[in-house]
């Protein structure tokens, strides 16, 4: 696999919420206006690349045995720097996104990249890997995000877009709206690989 | 076993250089979010103080640190404001109330004068339902076009001139003339900001110990009570009470 297409297999081909179907809950959670998506997406995706860099350089002496409790710990170093870095110098983001920021630990779309990527692969494969993938995050939590603040809020990044008497069905800011959104998008990606199957013959 | 050993050792080296790293960066970040802790806490005292004193004196005033025990060993600052240095008497007070919403602990700053008619309040943290109780902070699109900066959430409005000891959500009690509406769908959290202020005005008062004043009518119309004198009447009148059931019961 060349450069361009491992950087960019995480952005729709292997998107991780709507291809693999990881990090599901924090994508629900905080898909409900776009500035809470493009900061939770950067977030995620720093403490992708740096678990994913350290993984990858301490894989020759990590033992097998306790791999999973080392990553753990490395995720959660860098998690944890995020959430330090948010409160001091993003305090409105911080404040907004909440214990979703110390629960990117458990995001199993970094803990599922080291694992599965980043202990087989080199430094610098798992560095494009890690940014591929925390971009491909990002536009899956845009994409809910921008539908979801549409029609729930009426605004996009805040800035009102039907007038301020505008009253959006408030089930979409809420987790049923989360859900409804979601199973939309999944089943419009698989009925795209579908059809792309069909057109190349694969799916007789 | 030998193996055993030499994993935790290893497991222990990386929580170790994690802690390291942690306490590191934690040097930078620190002293950034303390100083925006404390920024915020300032903005939110003047804010709440807005109205009682006048915009251009209130980055002068005093405000006086003193404590209350929340539960046994458990201890929360309030404030006790002064307009200047020279001033002998407070002004107002200013707490921060909390408690429990529907989805987890609410905390309000509110500023009383000093006979708890509530000035303003802020809603400072919450992780109530968007939509729902999460408008306590939300301010309509009307009034940020009508008072720009200086728009307040409609939802702080209503506690305006409110006695913060008998705050009540309207559906609680419809006659009370220290009533407020309850937000659409969200009266738990109404209720629960309302009860967090009775609480915690209830503790400010009992600390503060001089002879306590509260409202009863309308805030025009102020009849003052002091507590101390109707308690120990309360208690003189159960005595008597107590004393001639026991003389019936004799006889």
């Amino acid at each position: 696999m060349n450069f361009m297409q491992n950087f960019m297999k995480g952005f729709f081909k292997e998107n991780p919420v709507f291809v693999i179907g990881l990090g599901l809950c924090a994508t629900l959670a905080v898909s409900t206006n776009m500035l809470n998506a493009i900061g939770m997406g950067i977030a995620a995706a720093f403490v992708l690349l740096g678990s994913s860099v350290l993984v990858s350089a301490v894989k020759k002496v990590t033992p097998n045995d306790i791999r999973i409790p080392i990553f753990v710990v490395m995720i959660a170093t860098f998690t944890t720097i995020v959430d330090l870095s948010m409160k001091a110098w993003t305090p409105a983001l911080s404040s907004s996104l909440g214990i979703f920021i110390p629960l990117i630990v458990v995001n199993c779309i970094i803990l599922g990249r080291a694992e599965a990527y980043a202990f087989k692969n080199s430094i610098w494969d798992s560095a494009v890997d890690a940014v591929g993938m925390g971009i491909g995050f990002t536009i899956a939590l845009c994409i809910m995000s921008a539908f979801r603040e549409v029609i729930g809020s009426g605004t996009f990044f805040g800035y009102p877009l039907f007038g301020p008497e505008y009253k959006g069905p408030l089930m979409m800011i809420l987790p049923p709206g989360g859900f409804l959104m979601l199973g939309l998008i999944l089943g419009f990606f698989n009925w795209n690989r579908i059809r792309k199957e069909k057109k190349n013959g694969g799916g007789k | 076993m030998g193996n055993m050993f030499k994993l935790a050792a290893i497991l222990f080296l990386v929580g170790g250089i994690a802690a390291g790293a942690l306490a590191f960066f934690n040097s930078f970040t620190k002293p950034a979010i303390d100083k925006l802790k404390l920024e915020s806490e300032t903005k939110a005292r003047e804010y709440v103080l807005n109205g009682l004193v006048p915009e251009e004196n209130i980055s002068s005033v005093i405000y006086e640190k003193d404590s209350l025990e929340i539960q046994k060993g458990s201890f929360e600052f309030f404030f006790k404001v002064k307009e200047n240095e020279s001033a002998s008497n407070y002004i107002a007070y200013i707490f921060l109330a909390k408690g429990s919403g529907f989805s987890g602990v609410i905390e309000t700053m509110v500023c009383t004068d000093t006979q708890f008619k509530i000035n303003r309040i802020k809603v400072l943290k919450h992780t109530e339902t968007p939509g729902l109780g999460a408008e306590t902070q939300t301010v309509k699109y009307e009034d940020k076009q009508k008072y720009g900066e200086a728009a307040q959430p409609f939802f702080e409005v209503w506690f305006k001139d409110k006695n913060s000891l008998k705050v009540v959500v309207e559906k609680d009690d419809s006659a009370s003339p220290d009533k407020v509406q309850s937000l659409t769908g969200a009266t738990i959290t109404t209720r629960a900001v309302c009860k967090s202020i009775n609480n915690y005005t209830e503790l400010v008062s009992k600390k503060i110990g001089e002879r306590q004043v509260i409202y009863i009518g309308n805030a025009e119309d102020v009849i003052e009570v002091d507590i101390e004198k109707l308690m120990a009447q309360a208690k003189q009148d159960s005595i008597n009470n107590a004393q001639s059931q026991v003389t019936e019961g004799g006889k």
